[in-house]
């Protein structure tokens, strides 16, 4: 455990982070351990452990953000070389590597925590190798993976077998976080080879134990949708965590409701971020030529994950039309207190490109007459919001 | 106070088939400072206090309709909702995006029969049944219309499930579970974009089902819950008697699962499991309701229904099934090793369609020769059976084929 709040929560609810990345398999090609006996088309990567890192810094910069306060963070990490020169924290925390053991072994603890209050949260983030066998579904291959003498999935985690047992228990006298957040940052392919077996057999983290009423808001976000990879830049963190942090930050913020001062509360909740990762992965998907998708799965209402401290910023684009309108005009954006917020004398270089705080603004096209009189000015209220904005000054006469 | 109704002037594709989505659009009503205060459909009204609010519903494909207006005291506003800018048609995100690879691209595969503007054959059969046991019985498509690189199909509803299958010269064939019970019906319709890709969507008859589909697949979960509370989805009205619409009910079901709206449930999926006693997705949905109400021991013997009726028409249910007779199937002491044994059968049946499986699919989509058999063995270059789709597609001129009536099995 690398961060642990416990003692100053005493007994309050708090968040529960389970956080690993594997991109050294010892037993795959290159690995520098006993070779695999069938290591598949599986190899080593590069980017997977860092970006379980980048995860977990940014729960510790967030760590009062969330509607509970960060209470633990388990951070499993079995990171490559070329990762350790690109981040030298990698080696310098000296976690453990995200062994099957190791992993059961936090996984427990972790579930421990979880059982303290009905009013916890937890949050777990996996990347590395991944396989699929039906839509919810994810099986993680962890840093032992394919060890000879060994089931070929003995080394592995399966997602519905961790979702499943962090269900709140027929016990009712036993408490459980009812509020947990899944992240799968892997591949969701089935090898050729697996399609010859009638069972995937992966051992089990937990006892025969069966659920009470499971009542919980749990949604599972997968970087892949099913039958594709997930991808990353070398010696960087992945795609779908570039995305994800991207709108965690902000991009996938919506505003709730508003405290006794009328000051409007922005948060990242659920639904939010589902519709924010769509946008942000077409982005990168247009960015990177690339066409991985992301998923989510699991269950449960709409809930908050972050709360923001203030309105995030938005990317704005303002454009004329028609384009013969833009040697004449100017445009005035004024919050709602009527207080300029911008003049922008010129809409040259156009479109006009910037940034405000998320709002509503007034937005307005002045013309200058002094060149021409065939416009009049235009004028609109909108609210701004993320992932950004566009406004159009249509002129007419 | 003040009454205030909308509407949705334009129309982007006058033709579509789902021209329903203007009355059942969810909409969020924020005050000026963005705060939500509502949120309703484009079929009701509601009543406001007067000030500025800002009005927006998203379409399933993601673009944004918007209004601000100041309502006005004690009078009645209408409020018309438009996008910045023309949207696509709202349905181009089909919830069974393009199934057929590139149709031009058969030539890589090696069939040179037809020229390379020639839309290459794919043959289209139906098959109704039950899965487990091969059972499955070949019958008429039924109604096809099509030309100028389009075809539409319609699947009438029927007792058992169905599976339409599409089959190309040398790749395996594709077979998907149709969203058709009794009244409810479903239409296919097949068209080649300018890139000569083939696009398939299918529409279920119940107008706000399909809605629900479309947003749950575009990701927009907020919209596809306030579909799914939608009083056009509400059970007691989608199950009564002779007007039922199970199709309707176990899609707007599955939501309500995957929202985990447990109360809202109640005891119609009670209903739904027994009044459509050969439906598959009757019994997931209620052995899944009770399994998350924690009473296993009957979510049980839900499940074990499965063996008689077959694989579940949508991938949720085929998905939930997995999981819980995984978990079942290991509970010997609890349910007996006799019971656990039947429970072991029905997920090898499952997971030998999982092998072949397109779990990011909304209906059961598999490969196999036949709806009974998953598999990846390719047509040979001879096969001609069924219907060949790609002649509606290459036609000039619009054209109507109607085979003979579906035979319905008592």
């Amino acid at each position: 455990m690398i961060f642990d709040e416990r003692p100053n929560l005493a007994g309050k609810p708090g968040l529960h982070a389970l956080v690993t990345g594997v991109s050294l398999y010892r037993h795959l090609r290159g690995g520098g351990d006993k070779p695999a006996e069938n290591p598949f088309d599986f190899g080593q990567l590069s980017s997977t452990a860092l970006t379980a890192y980048r995860i977990y810094e940014w729960l510790i910069a967030h760590k009062d953000h969330f509607p509970v306060p960060l209470a633990t963070v388990r951070l499993l990490l079995s990171p490559s070389p070329k990762e350790k020169k690109v981040e030298p924290a990698l080696e310098r925390l000296g976690v453990e590597g995200c062994t099957r053991a190791a992993f059961a072994d936090a996984v427990h603890e972790w579930r421990r925590d979880a059982r303290t209050n009905d009013e916890d949260m937890t949050f777990f983030y996996f990347a590395g190798h991944g396989l699929q066998r039906k839509k919810s579904d994810a099986v993680m291959l962890l840093e032992d993976f394919a060890q000879p003498s060994e089931g070929e999935l003995s080394k592995t985690i399966a997602l519905d077998n961790l979702f499943y047992g962090m269900a709140p228990p027929e016990d009712v006298t036993i408490k459980m976080a009812r509020r947990q957040f899944y992240f799968v940052d892997a591949c969701r392919q089935m090898p050729e080879r697996f399609k010859q077996y009638k069972t995937f057999a992966v051992p089990d983290l937990w006892g025969e134990e069966l659920s009470g009423k499971d009542d919980r808001k749990a949604p599972i976000f997968f970087a892949a949708i099913p039958g594709t990879e997930a991808l990353a830049r070398k010696g960087e963190q992945s795609i779908f965590s570039k995305a994800l942090l991207d709108c965690l930050n902000g991009k996938g913020s919506e505003p709730r409701d508003e405290d006794a001062n009328g000051t409007v509360r922005w948060q990242v909740s659920v639904y939010s971020l589902s519709e924010a990762l769509t946008n942000s992965m077409s982005e990168l998907r247009a960015t990177f030529k690339m066409n991985q998708e992301f998923s989510s799965e699991g269950h449960g209402e709409n809930t908050a994950l972050l709360f923001l401290e203030q309105p995030p910023e938005v990317p704005i684009a303002l454009t004329v039309s028609p384009t013969d309108a833009i040697p004449f005009v100017a445009i005035e954006i004024k919050d709602r207190s009527d207080a300029q917020v911008r003049e922008i004398p010129s809409m040259t270089p156009h479109p006009y490109e910037d940034k405000l705080p998320a709002g509503v603004y007034s937005f307005r096209a002045k013309v200058n007459t002094a060149g021409q009189s065939q416009y009049a000015d235009y004028n609109d209220l909108r609210p701004v919001r993320p992932p950004s904005h566009s406004w159009i000054a249509r002129m007419k006469p | 106070m003040s009454e205030v109704n909308f509407q949705v002037p334009f129309d982007p594709d006058p033709a579509n088939l789902s021209n329903f989505w203007r009355e059942s659009l969810p909409i969020e009503v924020r005050k000026s400072n963005m705060v939500l205060v509502h949120r309703t459909a484009v079929s009701e009204t509601i009543e406001l206090e007067p000030g500025l609010y800002l009005f927006s519903a998203r379409l399933p494909s993601g673009q944004e309709l918007s209004a601000t207006v100041q309502v006005p005291d004690e009078e009645r506003t209408t409020v018309a909702l438009n996008p910045e800018s023309m949207p696509e048609p709202p349905f181009r995100v089909s919830f069974m995006p393009r199934m057929i690879r590139s149709l031009g691209g058969l030539r890589d595969i090696g069939v040179r029969m037809f020229g390379p503007a020639a839309v290459p054959p794919v043959y289209l059969r139906l098959f109704a049944g039950n899965t487990f046991g091969g059972e499955i019985r070949e019958r008429p498509v039924g109604l096809i219309a099509g030309g100028s690189g389009k075809a539409s199909v319609e699947i009438p509803g029927d007792d058992q499930v169905q599976y339409l299958q599409f089959s190309e010269p040398s790749t395996a064939p594709i077979n998907v579970a149709v969203p058709a019970w009794g009244p409810d019906s479903c239409t296919f319709v097949i068209s080649l974009d300018a890139d000569r890709q083939g696009h398939i969507e299918a529409h279920v008859s119940h107008k706000q089902a399909s809605l629900l589909l479309q947003y749950s697949k575009s990701g927009l979960l907020e919209q596809a819950r306030d579909t799914s509370f939608s009083r056009h989805l509400q059970a007691e009205q989608l199950l009564r008697d002779k007007e039922s619409h199970p199709i309707a009910a176990t899609i707007g079901a599955y939501a309500l699962l995957r929202f985990n709206e447990l109360d809202r449930l109640h005891n119609w999926t009670e209903n739904l499991m027994n009044w459509f006693p050969v439906l598959p997705d009757g019994a997931v949905i209620r052995g899944e309701h009770l399994a998350r109400l924690g009473q296993h021991t009957a979510a049980f013997q839900c499940f074990l229904q499965l063996r008689q009726r077959g694989l579940p028409i949508f991938r949720d249910g085929v998905s939930l099934a997995l999981d819980r007779l995984r978990l079942y199937a290991r509970q010997k002491t609890r349910f007996g090793p006799d019971n656990v044994a039947l429970a072991t059968g029905i997920l090898r049946e499952f997971e030998t369609y999982a092998a072949f499986f397109d779990f990011n699919k909304s209906v059961s989509f598999f490969t196999g020769l036949n709806p009974s058999h998953p598999g990846s063995e390719t047509l040979g270059h001879e096969l001609k059976k069924g219907l060949n789709i790609g002649e509606f597609l290459e036609a000039s001129a619009e054209r109507t084929v109607t085979s003979p009536a579906p035979t319905i099995s008592a």
